[in-house]
């Protein structure tokens, strides 16, 4: 007997099932949980409701009625941090041509490698030697303030931690309301999961620590800066 | 870790005396306990979500082995390795094995309660690989080479000017006077060791079987480097983990970033799916899960204990304790410290020196329970410790004189003669004992006996009253 046999057998003995019982098929059954609602009042607007979220959680707002402005916004921020090298992620809303005509008229170096196969130190040597990373959020949760960025390819997970500063773009259409209504959108099973994402990242705030006699300190290993730019309308595709 | 409880008196002691400890601790009572509060006050359905977080823990133990198997085929069908650890030795055996196979020089670790239980640092060291902490409070520790003092905050006992020396000798730093310059100081010597590692280990938060994720929760960012950089992923848990499904995790969501930091989210909750998949830039290639007992399946099967793994290493109990607040983490003598710890402890190791301190070591105020996001009766669990210390000869009988003396108290307390006679007793003696021991150990007894006293004071009364 090996020690997955063991384990199993004692909680099996534990919790006094037949221990020759083989396992079920199907799940143990439960009565179906009552999810909380969200604590928000009916009606509140998403878009405000997130953006004061933000506003908490130290991260600097920023609003765009299009592609266009998100551009403008996107360029204010590089000059007003003076950014010398940028990361980003290969995205459609990044890649809108409004947008990527604005960041390389504004001169910052993108390192991003464009190829399809690079070696992963390369490559996280080039994102670590970024000023700033750029990201596109698949989701944003209102309640929260919080930006979910899915891995995949072209969506590394480096952009967003390794460079000091991080720039969200977040098309107010992917706005949800909280926690419950993300986990609907997230893999079922394993099977799923497989044809999708291997990382889910929640962002909220500032990489941040207290370690230190309580006192509080951005920035100690993931970025200090975090900036959202919310296009309020867009034609940007769902995620 | 090898356990210290029985030297709990002394410790403690020691620790009432330490004036920066005492200030880190009225810190965490000002700071980590009023932030919880708050938290929770703001949060209108707490106690119904709190409720669910309970239901939720129990339904997952008492189906555990249908959850773990449906979490082990769910993990292997994402490409990820399940390893099943009976005991520290054997999940240490694992880890190391792992290292040994893939040439693994240097490991990178987020901050993992169980890493420190198995006692998993000092075995990979012992076997050549570069072990880095890389939770700030934990790399202080670890350069201390002391023992974490609290779960979530391991360096909470450090002062600043301790830390800027630390960090003089052993990295030769200049002198820091500010917290900012020291974590952005450690900030850049870990970033390197991030860049270079072959493998990070991490622990585990959640596991949802239904989809065979790892859920991890932190501030810092240093979980994040350690899962995205290195090749291999490593993450050590205990079974207890587990729960079924998403909605589920958003439940748990809610409630553990409040009651550790009162924070309505941790800045980061990352969720893994097994390695990277095929075109994904970066990310492990290899996810190792290793489950680990330990002495939690023992705990199960016991109904009066089986609550204590409902536990999501909040840390409310330890902020909140009145014990805690005074003696701090290191006098527990293992890694669990607070309420928790004195539950957790005597049940993990079942060492008769464990059960006969830390269960003691609580006034019973229930405080610990009122906090805990998955009601753990905590207060309940430790009296029950406490009857088995005295009463079952598998955790540890109570010496034969104690209980003699405390036969003796109870028939002279359950009978007035002998109790009235006690106490006649004890004013003749009283000047002649008083000495003996050490100062403040005999407090007088009352003049006179609290019956007499009253009988007097009820007919003065009387008579007041009929002279009114």
């Amino acid at each position: 007997m090996d020690d997955r046999e063991r384990i199993l057998t004692r909680i099996r003995k534990g919790l006094e099932r037949d221990p020759g019982s083989a396992p079920g098929k199907g799940m143990p059954s439960r009565p179906e949980a009552k999810q909380s609602s969200s604590a928000a009042a009916a009606g509140d607007d998403l878009v405000t409701r997130f953006l004061e979220a933000c506003e908490r959680e130290s991260v600097e707002i920023h609003t765009a009625a299009d592609a266009a402005e998100a551009g403008d916004r996107l360029v204010g921020i590089l000059e007003s941090s003076r950014v010398e090298r940028i990361f980003t992620w290969i995205d459609p809303v990044l890649a809108h041509r409004e947008v990527e005509a604005r960041i390389r008229a504004s001169h910052v170096v993108d390192l991003t490698p464009r190829v399809d196969h690079m070696d992963q130190d390369t490559f996280e040597a080039l994102a670590a030697r970024a000023d700033l990373g750029i990201t596109a959020a698949d989701w944003a949760l209102a309640d929260t303030g919080t930006l979910v960025l899915f891995s995949s390819a072209g969506h590394s997970r480096s952009a967003s931690l390794l460079p000091p500063v991080h720039v969200a773009i977040v098309p107010a259409s992917r706005i949800l309301s909280g926690l419950e209504e993300l986990m609907e959108k997230l893999p079922s099973d394993a099977v799923e999961a497989l044809k999708r994402e291997s990382n889910v990242t929640l962002i909220t705030g500032t990489s941040k620590t207290a370690d230190i006699e309580l006192s509080l300190v951005r920035g100690v290993h993931g970025p200090g800066t975090v900036h959202v730019i919310v296009i309020r309308d867009t034609d940007a595709s769902q995620p | 870790m090898e356990p210290r409880c029985e030297q709990f008196m002394n410790t403690s002691r020691k620790a009432l005396q330490d004036p920066h400890l005492q200030e880190a601790l009225r810190s965490i009572d000002a700071n980590l306990r009023t932030m919880r509060d708050a938290a929770f006050q703001e949060l209108p359905n707490g106690e119904a979500l709190r409720d669910q977080a309970r239901n939720i823990r129990d339904h997952t133990l008492e189906h555990l082995d249908r959850y773990l198997e449906q979490l082990e085929d769910r993990v292997t069908q994402l490409g990820g390795t399940v390893h099943w650890a009976e005991d520290a030795a054997a999940a240490r055996r694992i880890v190391e094995g792992l290292a040994a196979d893939r040439g693994v020089r240097t490991v990178v670790k987020g901050k993992s309660m169980v890493s420190e239980e198995i006692g998993l640092n000092e075995g990979l060291a012992a076997r050549g690989v570069d072990v880095v902490e890389t939770d700030l409070g934990e790399y202080i520790i670890q350069l201390a080479c002391e023992p974490p003092s609290h779960i979530v905050g391991p360096a909470i006992h450090k002062t600043k000017d301790q830390i800027a020396r630390l960090f003089c000798e052993a990295l030769d730093a200049p002198l820091m006077k500010d917290p900012e310059k020291m974590a952005l100081f450690a900030r850049r010597k870990l970033r390197e060791r991030f860049l270079t590692a072959d493998m990070g280990v991490t622990g585990a938060n959640f596991l949802v079987a239904s989809s065979g994720a790892l859920v991890l929760l932190e501030n810092e960012g240093n979980i994040r480097m350690s899962t995205t950089l290195p090749r291999i992923h490593v993450a050590v848990t205990g079974i207890e983990k587990v729960v079924p499904t998403w909605g589920d995790l958003s439940v748990l969501l809610q409630l553990l970033p409040r009651s550790t930091t009162g924070q309505k989210l941790s800045s980061y909750v990352s969720l893994f799916l097994g390695p990277r998949r095929p075109g994904e830039p970066d990310g492990p290639d290899e996810f190792h899960l290793v489950l680990v007992d330990n002495g939690r399946s023992r705990i199960l099967a016991d109904k009066a204990f089986r609550e204590s793994l409902r536990c999501i290493r909040c840390g409310a109990c330890l902020n909140t304790c009145p014990v805690y607040l005074k003696i701090g983490g290191h006098a527990y003598g293992w890694v669990y410290s607070g309420p928790i710890g004195s539950v957790l402890t005597p049940q993990l190791l079942r060492d008769r020196r464990c059960t006969s301190t830390l269960p003691f070591a609580s006034t019973l105020c229930g405080a610990c329970a009122d906090v805990c996001p998955v009601k753990i009766n905590i207060p309940r669990i430790l009296a029950e410790l406490r009857s088995r210390y005295a009463d079952d000869p598998e955790w540890g009988p109570a010496p034969r004189n104690e209980q003699g003396l405390f036969r003796l108290a109870g028939a002279v307390l359950s009978d007035r003669l002998l109790y009235e006679g006690a106490g006649n007793i004890a004013r003749v003696l009283y000047p002649l004992i008083r000495n003996m021991g050490p100062a403040d150990t005999f407090p007088p007894p009352a003049s006179r006996p609290f019956r007499q006293s009253h009988k007097r004071k009820s007919r003065k009364g009387r008579k007041d009253a009929h002279r009114g």
